[in-house]
């Protein structure tokens, strides 16, 4: 692990560290990989995850892997670029064609609330040829020096890990070292910018270069509804166990963890399958202890629904929390850590008034595809980026937050002929 | 079942002598009634143990009362008496959320929290008067104030043990706090080599008075002040200031013992009881109250040598519910009834305060949410 360290992931001390990085990946603009060669290799890497049963269970790993598979990242780059082939030759009619370029240096600041962020992050612009220096959190580092020890030795039909190096660097300096930042963003064709909102804030505001472009996947906030319909489910059960799910993976610290589920109906049809679905799921992934800060909400949060005479459904222990009985429209301040609030709601299209453009994704679920179809139309207009299916709203996907993000780290180039 | 013990007796008694088994069993008897005379009397009390479900009367030990977290002080009016019957109100600094909480004490309460308060300290200090000094100003402590901070409350419960009160910091031009010097001189002239009491809040004493004997290189000789602190390690561990130092500067300015400084812990929510730190380094709790360490998942009581959330337990308050209060402090359970300097009861240290670390990754975005709503 030691060794990873020292090799894989570099620690950077002082500015001049990331001025040296950066001439060395640039040494290699003009190395280009095949864009099959990469989805083979990217393959590869994830068989070599499923296989390994130690990474396998890492958290995210699995997802990762079968984020990488070749079928899956060709469907993203059709859907980011229409036709893969703009990556290889100029595409077009017989006057004006297209091609897509690499967009140059690309600097990720990865958050750390999702473990294998940062391969999500770096991948899809490495498929686009780029050069990438990727700030990473403390507490991703020992999952990226195992991930990346492994990507290392991956190889495919002659493309290496080892090779692909040559098109990324991770680094990790502390979060205050603001100097560094600075330069990074300095050197920066387009950034990449995932976290919280003052980590966001801190690093939008770094200069930059003119034409450097700024993708921010920033703070969000995510909720799930059960209409009316779905509350006579013979398999209710099962969805309202998908939900819990979704609030269970990274304990609710991801942009898309669902903090508040809206019932359009009587709470008492739902709450005993959240009970229910909330003890099956801890049997299966117990949690590993809690934040202090986050024991401390749980803590407070359950004494004050108590205090107000609400529902509190619980463990005696902070596993598990379900609150009921405050039918405010309203979202409410996460407290994460498996926390679910219940809210009653006479008809779902009144949340379009507490939508704003922070909201990320509605979990859905209704069996009536026209109404599903008119409120994700209703609620994107007021700012949600997805309506999905209970299960998939952490399953991360391209759009996302409304971005196409392979699409914004080419270079369209155009060519006319006579 | 009559309780063995009457509140009173356990704070007349001669403190830390009640071995820990014995001490829960008598404690557990009159809490039982407290609290279901508070319920009787605060809806939201008796909300509270609906919804977790407790039958007060099945209650088989401590560790099964529900703790109430302190900060709910700042949201719910939890007093447990009639209204007429409270006679002032402490309020905390506010430090952490910027809302202080807000304690009712009826005359019952006020009365035992200063006669428990004498009984730790006669223990800890011995029971005679001496001068006093506050390291702090005579505002904190208006007589005239119906509301009362901790600071005051605390230099109030103190002056229990004054001869002579002086209060030696004062505002300067720009409104900080500076040792009055001149002052100072006079009461080592006049009392230097008598048995003197100090208090002040530690962070205070560091700061405004500490630093600034520093910078103006003046030094006094008191051989046998005894000084009290409490309260804002978490600032001066920001500032790289263990407790060696912080005893080593006082003994340096102020030309006393460092053995003499005694650091205590403390909260407002739970005024008359104080845990100094013994010769050993630890804190007991006395008789007519405990300390419950909770692991901070389970909730379960640690076991000797760990670490977990401070639970704080008295007999003394019957205008609030203080009988089980959670506070938002860690702290190691050290031992029970075994700490060598012969006190009674479990022993533990303070750590920290909990952790208020920002949420991680993508989920803070509610703040700002507020903020455009509130814009509309």
């Amino acid at each position: 692990m030691q060794e990873a360290r020292q090799n894989l992931i570099i620690h950077i001390s002082n500015k001049s560290q990331l001025i040296q990085l950066a001439e060395e990946l640039y040494n290699d603009l003009e190395l280009k990989f095949e864009v099959e060669d990469l989805l083979n290799f990217f393959d590869t890497f994830s068989k070599a995850i499923i296989r390994d049963r130690e990474l396998a269970r890492m958290e995210g790993s699995v997802f990762l892997a079968n984020w990488m598979r070749k079928s899956n990242l060709r469907k993203l780059l059709e859907k980011n670029l229409g036709n893969i082939g703009y990556l290889d030759q100029f595409l077009g009619d017989e006057r004006k064609k297209m091609k897509a370029v690499p967009r140059g240096l690309i600097c990720h600041w990865v958050a750390g609330n999702v473990p294998t962020l940062t391969f999500f992050s770096v991948i899809q612009s490495l498929l686009v040829n780029n050069l990438n220096i990727a700030r990473i959190s403390k507490q991703s580092l020992e999952h990226a020096e195992v991930l990346l020890k492994k990507f290392s030795e991956c190889e495919c039909n002659g493309l290496s890990g080892k090779d692909l190096m040559k098109k990324f660097r991770i680094v990790y300096f502390p979060s205050d070292r603001t100097d560094l930042h600075l330069q990074l963003s300095q050197l920066a064709d387009g950034r990449v910018i995932w976290g919280g909102r003052e980590s966001v804030d801190h690093i939008r505001q770094l200069s930059t270069m003119s034409h450097c472009e700024d993708i921010i996947f920033g703070p969000k906030y995510s909720f799930g509804v059960i209409d009316q319909t779905a509350l006579n489910l013979p398999e209710l059960g099962k969805y309202i166990g998908r939900f819990v799910e979704d609030a269970v993976f990274v304990e609710q610290t991801g942009c898309s963890s669902p903090h508040v589920i809206f019932v359009e109906g009587d709470l008492d049809v739902v709450i005993g399958h959240f009970k229910e679905a909330f003890s099956e799921i801890s049997k299966r992934f117990p949690k590993n202890g809690v934040a202090q800060a986050i024991a401390a909400k749980i803590i407070m949060t359950r004494a004050e629904y108590a205090m107000e005479g609400k529902k509190v459904i619980c463990t005696p222990e902070l596993d598990w929390t379900l609150l009921a009985g405050d039918d405010q429209l309203e979202l409410v301040e996460p407290v994460q850590g498996r926390t679910i609030f219940l809210k009653r709601i006479e008809n779902i299209f009144e949340l379009k008034k507490v939508m704003t453009r922070e909201v990320q994704t509605i979990g859905l679920l209704t069996t009536d595809r026209e109404r599903a179809e008119a409120f994700a139309a209703e609620m994107a207009l007021h700012g949600a980026a997805r309506i999905v299916l209970p299960g998939q709203m952490n399953i991360y996907d391209s759009p996302w937050d409304g971005i196409l993000l392979i699409n914004r780290l080419v270079r369209w180039i155009t060519l006319t002929h006579l | 079942m009559k309780p063995v013990h009457d509140v009173e007796t356990l704070i007349k008694e001669e403190q830390y002598t009640i071995p820990q088994a014995q001490k829960e069993k008598v404690l557990l008897n009159i809490m039982k009634e407290q609290i279901k005379a508070g319920i009787e009397r605060n809806q939201y009390l008796k909300n509270f143990y609906t919804t977790f479900g407790v039958d007060v009367d099945s209650l088989q030990h401590l560790v099964d009362i529900p703790p109430i977290p302190v900060n709910l002080f700042k949201k719910y009016d939890l007093t447990t008496c009639d209204r007429d019957k409270v006679v002032r109100i402490l309020n905390s600094s506010a430090t952490t959320t910027g809302i202080p909480s807000s304690i009712p004490l009826d005359a019952t309460t006020a009365n035992r929290q200063k006669k428990g308060l004498i009984a730790i300290l006669k223990s800890i200090i011995g029971k005679e008067r001496r001068p006093y000094i506050v390291f702090d100003s005579p505002s904190v402590n208006d007589p005239k104030k119906s509301k009362l901070t901790a600071r005051g409350a605390a230099i109030r419960g103190i002056e229990n043990f004054s001869k002579k009160t002086f209060y030696i910091m004062q505002e300067d031009a720009t409104g900080n706090l500076v040792p009055n010097l001149d002052q100072l001189r006079e009461i080592e002239q006049a009392y230097g080599d008598q048995e003197i009491l100090g208090f002040g809040f530690t962070f205070m004493i560091w700061t405004s008075l500490i630093k600034n004997l520093e910078k103006s290189n003046e030094h006094f000789s008191f051989p046998k002040l005894t000084v009290l602190h409490s309260g804002g390690w978490k600032k001066l561990e920001s500032q790289k200031v263990s407790k060696t130092t912080f005893n080593s500067e006082l003994e340096r300015y102020l030309g006393m013992s460092q053995r003499k400084v005694i650091d205590f812990y403390g909260m407002v929510e739970q005024v008359g009881i104080i845990y100094p730190d013994c010769e050993e380094g630890y804190k007991h709790v006395p008789n007519f109250g405990d300390v419950i360490i909770r692991d901070i998942y389970s909730m379960r009581e640690v076991e000797i040598g760990e670490s977990g959330i401070i639970e704080t337990l008295s007999v003394l308050p019957t205008s609030y519910p203080g009988q089980a209060l959670l506070t938002e402090d860690i702290g190691t359970l050290v031992g029970i009834d075994d700490c060598p300097c012969g006190r009674k009861g479990k022993y533990f240290v303070f750590k920290s305060r909990v952790e208020k670390a920002e949420i991680r990754g993508c989920g803070d975005t509610f703040a700002q949410r507020l903020v455009k709503l509130g814009g509309l």
